[in-house]
């Protein structure tokens, strides 16, 4: 059963991912990308990871997909679609998303089979990374206040 | 198991069937208030007034506007209704709970950040200008209430250490109600509360007097209904979840004894808050926009933070 609903949500969140992509209309592609991460959630509580499935739900469900959707309707999407996408741009991006996607199987392939769902609660969570990885974990936490103070300066100077 | 279903069946149940009343209560309460009777002609004191409702909005005529997203139209309403009653079924009402859940109190969280995609996608959808304005509004409202929120939770559960309602209801028979040690906390929730569920003084995205009728000017009938359905849903989830969290849930005299005592604690104390929304309603005026915004992100989000610290010092203190 539980196999079951792995791979049926499992499909569900790679075909609305597909769908966001692809669709013309960009809030019905947000919509796609919700329910993709809604089921990525879902994929997760099947394989006992309840915590991570909720957090998945509120960050990037909640939190990422309403800036978004708020980012696009406050834009122009009409003018942004009639600018014709640049030869250079379009290779550029393809060139890191196939960069991504070699180093993301890499990686994969080495952690596959060893899951351990069970290690997947806030505490079990929490532990390592406030203990044995802080000093990664402040830098991270770094990088995105400088992003973030970033954002406003560049908002600002438009000003 | 069954048990298990028998609850589930019970909460789905009591909720669809509690928000009828509570509408008709809501306007007597309302009309007292204003010093004036409230519904009256149906009924011995209009007490069946939402049934006349019911049927109303059942017959009424169904219209998707010309020019509407017709798929994002038909499901937006699904997603207030559909979130509301998840986020129900993993509350416990004393000994009832349909899914115990290690982290109870973040599905809450989690369920009421994908209800907002009800208002949200109803204003995109309707191709209504109103609409559109108070879709807007709720996504800026949602990015304003979600921090303080998550803080002022963030500090009871450092408190408490659990995500567990059980657990955390246990903590307070042991060691006394949180508002106790937590009035900070408890006084953000209220508000982020009444903003999530987009009561007065914070209904911005439905404001009568700018917008028409907001989100859902364009709808009708059922799917009007089911709008209505998931916001009263949600302040009995959020009531119950408040009195949980600071008021001990369902402890009370002979509770352990007597179970049943128990569900009848848990829903008295939540009615209060059930209550506390409409008088909030009668009471106060709406927030300008940037009223309601400035307060949230400069008021109630430094104090959330500031009292994460002395949550960690009670927490340190108390154990």
């Amino acid at each position: 059963m539980k196999e079951i609903l792995f791979y049926l949500f499992g499909v569900i969140s790679a075909v609305l991912a597909l769908l966001s992509v692809t669709s013309k209309n960009v809030i019905k592609g947000g919509v796609a990308l919700l329910g993709s991460f809604i089921s990525l959630g879902a994929v997760y509580f099947t394989v006992g990871a309840e915590f991570v499935g909720i957090i998945q739900v509120i960050v990037y469900g909640g939190a990422i997909i309403v800036l978004y959707l708020f980012a696009l309707l406050t834009m122009d999407v009409k003018k942004i679609a009639e600018e014709k996408v640049r030869g250079s741009s379009a290779a550029a991006g393809a060139f890191l998303s196939i960069l991504l996607m070699i180093l993301l199987l890499l990686e994969a392939s080495k952690i596959a089979g060893k899951v351990k769902p069970a290690v997947s609660g806030a505490k079990e969570l929490a532990l390592p990374l406030f203990f044995k990885y802080l000093l990664p974990f402040e830098i991270v936490s770094i990088l995105l206040l400088v992003a973030t103070i970033g954002a406003v300066a560049i908002a600002r100077r438009e000003e | 198991m069954t048990e298990n279903f028998l609850s589930l069946l019970f909460i789905v149940v009591l909720m669809l069937v509690a928000v009828p009343p509570i509408t008709y209560l809501e306007r007597k309460v309302l009309g007292h208030m204003q010093q004036r009777p409230g519904p009256m002609v149906v009924g011995p004191h209009g007490i069946l007034q939402p049934i006349a409702d019911a049927v109303k909005l059942i017959f009424k005529e169904d219209v998707v506007p010309k020019g509407a997203d017709k798929f994002l139209f038909i499901i937006a309403p699904s997603f207030s209704v559909f979130a509301a009653l998840l986020a129900a079924s993993v509350v416990p009402i004393g000994f009832i709970n349909a899914v115990p859940m290690k982290s109870g109190l973040l599905f809450v969280m989690a369920m009421s950040a994908i209800s907002i995609y009800a208002l949200f996608l109803a204003g995109y959808s309707s191709n209504d200008k109103y609409s559109f304005l108070a879709g807007m509004r709720a996504a800026a409202q949602v990015l304003g209430f979600e921090l303080p929120m998550g803080f002022a939770l963030m500090a009871v559960v450092i408190l408490f250490g659990s995500f567990d309602f059980n657990e955390i209801i246990k903590w307070q028979q042991q060691h006394g109600w949180g508002i106790l040690y937590q009035p900070i906390a408890f006084l953000i929730f209220l508000v982020m509360m009444i903003a999530e569920i987009n009561r007065p003084p914070f209904d911005l995205p439905e404001g009568e007097s700018e917008l028409v009728g907001g989100f859902h000017t364009e709808y009708s009938g059922m799917r009007f209904a089911a709008f209505f359905f998931g916001e009263y849903i949600n302040i009995i989830v959020l009531s119950l979840v408040i009195t949980a969290l600071f008021f001990g849930g369902w402890s009370g005299p002979f509770a352990e004894k007597f179970p049943i005592l128990g569900v009848i604690y848990h829903l008295l104390k939540a009615s209060f808050f059930i209550f506390l929304a409409f008088w909030l309603r009668a009471t106060f005026p709406r927030y300008r926009f940037d009223q309601m915004l400035s307060i949230m992100w400069k008021v109630f989000l430094p104090l959330s933070i500031l009292n994460l610290l002395i949550a960690a010092g009670e927490a340190l203190l108390v154990g």
